[in-house]
């Protein structure tokens, strides 16, 4: 009977929704593809292949797939759901639920933020970049010369062309992150500008615009991928990278931070808690079947997860065996040299029976000569995440591979187009909740509040384009986002579960996809999700605590160059980064604060439900 | 006469064996004056490479004095290249004397001159390079560095700036002309509106008023099981 006068009201809200004159997608496939744009990012390209190949290659998939149904895909249909439901963006979401939970929206928006301010730094790198594709010869290819001309740079020889144009040319990167005579570098300015600009006129019209952009942005990559799985499989050494990446080691399951990490990426790749995704399906038609798109939608991330490794393997495999192949090569040089071998006897094949045979004979003069011990496997363990993987690593395939601009371009577009898609998500979990809470005074279009926002963040991210810029980021994100972002889905779940109460958010989805949450929905979103998220959330704590508060700094002069050298945080880096961590948290309980000293000065908050109240009378 | 003759000849066959001797005395491993080449051809050139005989060896020493007279304005031979300590790397030491006095070799320094004055002349000449065609002792210079590279990426960056703000100002015109239609349109279906209403008045209270969008419902009304069971 209650849930009948429910469906009633909910029927003529249904209603009001149509002439609510909110925006809405074209088309189902723009909302799924920008859900989907949103959660594959640059992540799923270098986080998930790196993992998978530190934590025993096949079998990082066991916890990673249990993460995800336990974890991934019920807070995603959770998150969702009551976006759809409640039509608003993070911070009206919350507070319809309870005005003390409003901080939760307003801490998702502040996460949102701060991932903004250095996720476009790093697409301005990407910019960068591909500005520079277009070169012949592509300038990470070569050492640039001295002053003299009579060698090389000192800092490019000691490490290698890629290292020198990535950290000089491209970073000009400070030996500490606090130095005198910090300047934003003019070229990471302009392309900082360029990134932001090309957001802005993505976003410009929200998800009218964003909903044509993303036909492109979500699905170009995958085509990018397709093709560079397509060459990489081709490439010699490609098998070997690929079987050190699935060669399962099942005794790594053993490990418990196995564990930590595959919980954390399922939960950052999915990018859950930004609010992003509850503005997205804000904007859908409220019968939609929220269900079978949460799957869809996390599903397809981990495929394209999965998917995304096999070329990223493939060429690491064909970098680690031409850089075998050089150091081999080095050796028979020397060799040839010293013992007056005919120039072609000594081959990469019989170089090993060669060098036991001189071995034999000549001992002493082979340990004269500085040989270098070659071992495929050192060169394949080198194999990195995130920056370093992307403008390192993969760089220094490319510019062996023939036609490299090609694949330099392609691969930097795929890029560009995955962190663009992610920062549509971000921008619009700040937007929509803006938008709705009528901050700005009506005449102020959304063009204009759209441009101050990127504005604004295009001034903070400027610390970013600094000597020291990269430090700063790495803070950001190790400390700005991964922290706040537990807490808040730990309290989502606990908002929507238990405040608005499982029983009216089945009936809501009933309505919404026709049938009521089945037995794991129950039982995942009850008991075993969030208290999996509490435990990820203490075990990360505790190796973070655990883990000095520490960075590795680029020094031309440390003693052990091309080593990275570790530095301390000092003490006023280090308040940054508690603060940073805690920032985003403030909003939760200062807003229940504020409702509560509220509600005790106020004694008629409570509107008496009172059936026959003519409330037409009321004019 | 055949005594005269006899004698001559031995006196060459002495000059020829003394000045083998005499270079022998300066061409040899450790020497002060000698420079060690190294040839790669199978690296160079695979299986194109040639064989390296007395012919190349003549072409070598003849491009040497090449050099020579290039940088030195003396009229050279190819005789005056020496060639010695061969080996099957192929590479093998040469030393450079004096055209005058077989005796005399020329100081290092001299002949380093050379063969960088030529040097890219010398490598063509074999179809080797820097790499493949060493002597050891004189280092190439360095290509010099192309500094085109500011100017491209400044170039692809204008281009996208440029393409930005062409759609920028392309989406703001659309939207802006979209706006005016679409007020444009409101105004007319609220102008058709009033016509209606117009021709609806008969007690003073226009039909729209009453079933107007907005408004406020009567929950009294509404069929409550609540109320209506006793």
């Amino acid at each position: 009977m209650a849930a009948r006068n429910e469906n009633a009201r909910v029927s003529d809200e249904t209603n009001d929704v149509l002439k609510e004159g909110r925006p809405k997608w074209d088309n189902k496939f723009q909302y799924i593809l920008s859900c989907v744009g949103f959660a594959v990012g640059l992540g799923n390209v270098w986080r998930f292949p790196y993992l998978c190949q530190a934590y025993g290659g096949g079998a990082f998939l066991i916890p990673y797939l249990i993460a995800l149904v336990f974890e991934g895909i019920p807070l995603l249909h959770l998150e969702l759901a009551i976006g759809q439901r409640l039509r608003r963006g993070s911070f009206g979401v919350w507070n319809s639920i309870s005005p003390y939970l409003g901080g939760v929206g307003i801490a998702s928006m502040l996460t949102s933020f701060l991932m903004m301010l250095y996720y476009n730094t790093i697409l301005a790198w990407v910019l960068w970049y591909f500005f520079h594709s277009f070169e012949e010869p592509l300038p990470w290819k070569n050492c640039p010369l001295n002053n003299n001309k009579t060698g090389f740079i000192k800092e490019c020889e000691e490490s290698t062309a890629v290292d020198y144009f990535w950290y000089r040319e491209t970073l000009n990167i400070s030996p500490e992150i606090i130095t005198s005579g910090d300047r934003q570098q003019w070229w990471l300015v302009l392309c900082l500008f360029a990134a932001w600009l090309i957001v802005y006129c993505c976003v410009l019209r929200g998800i009218e615009s964003l909903g044509k952009v993303v036909y492109f942005t979500a699905t170009f990559p995958y085509l990018v991928l397709l093709i560079l799985l397509v060459r990489g499989l081709t490439l010699p050494g490609a098998i070997h990278g690929l079987t050190y990446l699935i060669t399962p080691d099942l005794n790594v399951l053993r490990q418990p931070r196995v564990w930590l990490d595959a919980a954390t990426q399922i939960f950052f790749s999915l990018s859950l808690g930004f609010g992003g995704l509850i503005a997205f399906s804000s904007y859908n038609s409220p019968k939609n079947n929220c269900e079978v798109d949460a799957v869809t939608v996390a599903v397809i991330n981990s495929l394209t997860s999965i998917f995304a490794s096999v070329p990223i393997f493939s060429l690491l495999g064909f970098k680690a065996m031409t850089a075998y192949w050089d150091c081999l090569d080095k050796n028979i040089l020397l060799i040839s040299n010293e013992f007056e071998i005919q120039d072609g006897n000594v081959t990469r094949e019989n170089y090993f029976t060669w060098l036991d045979d001189l071995n034999a004979t000549h001992c002493d003069t082979i340990s004269a000569l500085t040989l270098k011990n070659c071992v495929l496997k050192d060169f394949l363990d080198q194999s990195t995440s995130g920056t370093g993987l992307a403008f390192i690593a993969f760089t220094e395939s490319i510019i062996r591979l023939p036609v490299s601009q090609l694949w330099a371009i392609l691969f930097f577009i795929m890029l560009f187009n995955l962190g663009l898609s992610s920062m549509f998500g971000n921008v619009e979990g700040i937007l929509t909740p803006l938008l709705d809470l009528n901050m700005f005074p009506k005449c102020v279009p959304k063009e204009i509040i759209t441009a101050i926002i990127c504005l604004v963040s295009f001034s903070i991210g400027l610390i970013f384009t600094t000597t020291s810029g990269n430090y700063w980021l790495t803070i950001f994100d190790n400390y700005g986002t991964a922290f706040p972002l537990l807490v808040i889905a730990f309290f989502e779940f606990i908002g929507v579960i238990y405040v608005y109460g499982i029983n009216k958010f089945s009936d809501d989805l009933e309505f919404m996809t026709g049938r009521r949450p089945n037995l794991y929905w129950h039982v995942t979103w009850r008991f075993i999700s969030p208290l999996l998220l509490f435990s990820v959330f203490l075990a990360f704590v505790t190796v973070q605590v655990q883990h000095h508060l520490s960075y590795e700094a680029w020094n031309p002069n440390y003693v052990e160059f091309p080593k990275k050298e570790k530095k301390e945080y000092t003490s006023w880096v280090e308040f940054i980064c508690m603060f940073l961590a805690t920032l985003p948290l403030i909003p939760i309980p200062l807003t229940a604060l504020y409702h509560l000293i509220r509600s005790k000065f106020r004694r008629d908050s409570q509107r008496a439900e009172n059936p026959v109240d003519n409330l037409a009378f009321q004019l | 006469m055949s005594f005269g003759i006899l004698l001559l000849a031995f006196n060459l066959f002495l000059a020829t064996e003394w000045g083998a001797t005499a270079v022998s005395h300066f061409c040899f491993k450790g020497s002060p004056y000698a420079h060690k080449v190294r040839i790669s051809l199978n690296a160079a050139l695979g299986d194109q490479a040639y064989v390296w005989d007395e012919c190349e060896q003549f072409y070598f020493q003849a491009t040497v004095a090449y050099g020579m007279r290039k940088s030195m304005n003396k009229p050279f031979n190819v005789s005056d290249v020496h060639i010695c300590a061969e080996t099957k790397r192929i590479s093998f030491y040469f030393v450079v004397t004096n055209s005058s006095d077989l005796s005399k070799p020329l100081p290092k320094t001299a002949v380093e001159e050379a063969i960088r004055m030529v040097r890219p002349r010398f490598n063509n000449a074999f179809s080797l390079d820097d790499r493949t065609l060493e002597f050891l002792g004189i280092e190439p210079t360095l290509a010099p560095h192309s500094e085109p590279s500011v100017m491209v990426w400044l170039i692809v960056f204008g281009v996208i700036m440029g393409l930005i703000v062409v759609g920028l100002i392309a989406i703001t015109i659309i939207g802006h002309r979209d706006k005016i239609k679409k007020t444009r349109a409101s105004k007319e279906r609220d102008e058709e509106n009033e016509d209606k209403s117009l021709s609806g008045i008969e007690n003073g209270i226009s039909c729209n008023t009453l079933d107007g969008t907005e408004g406020h419902k009567n929950e009294a009304l509404y069929p409550d099981d609540k109320l209506t069971q006793l």
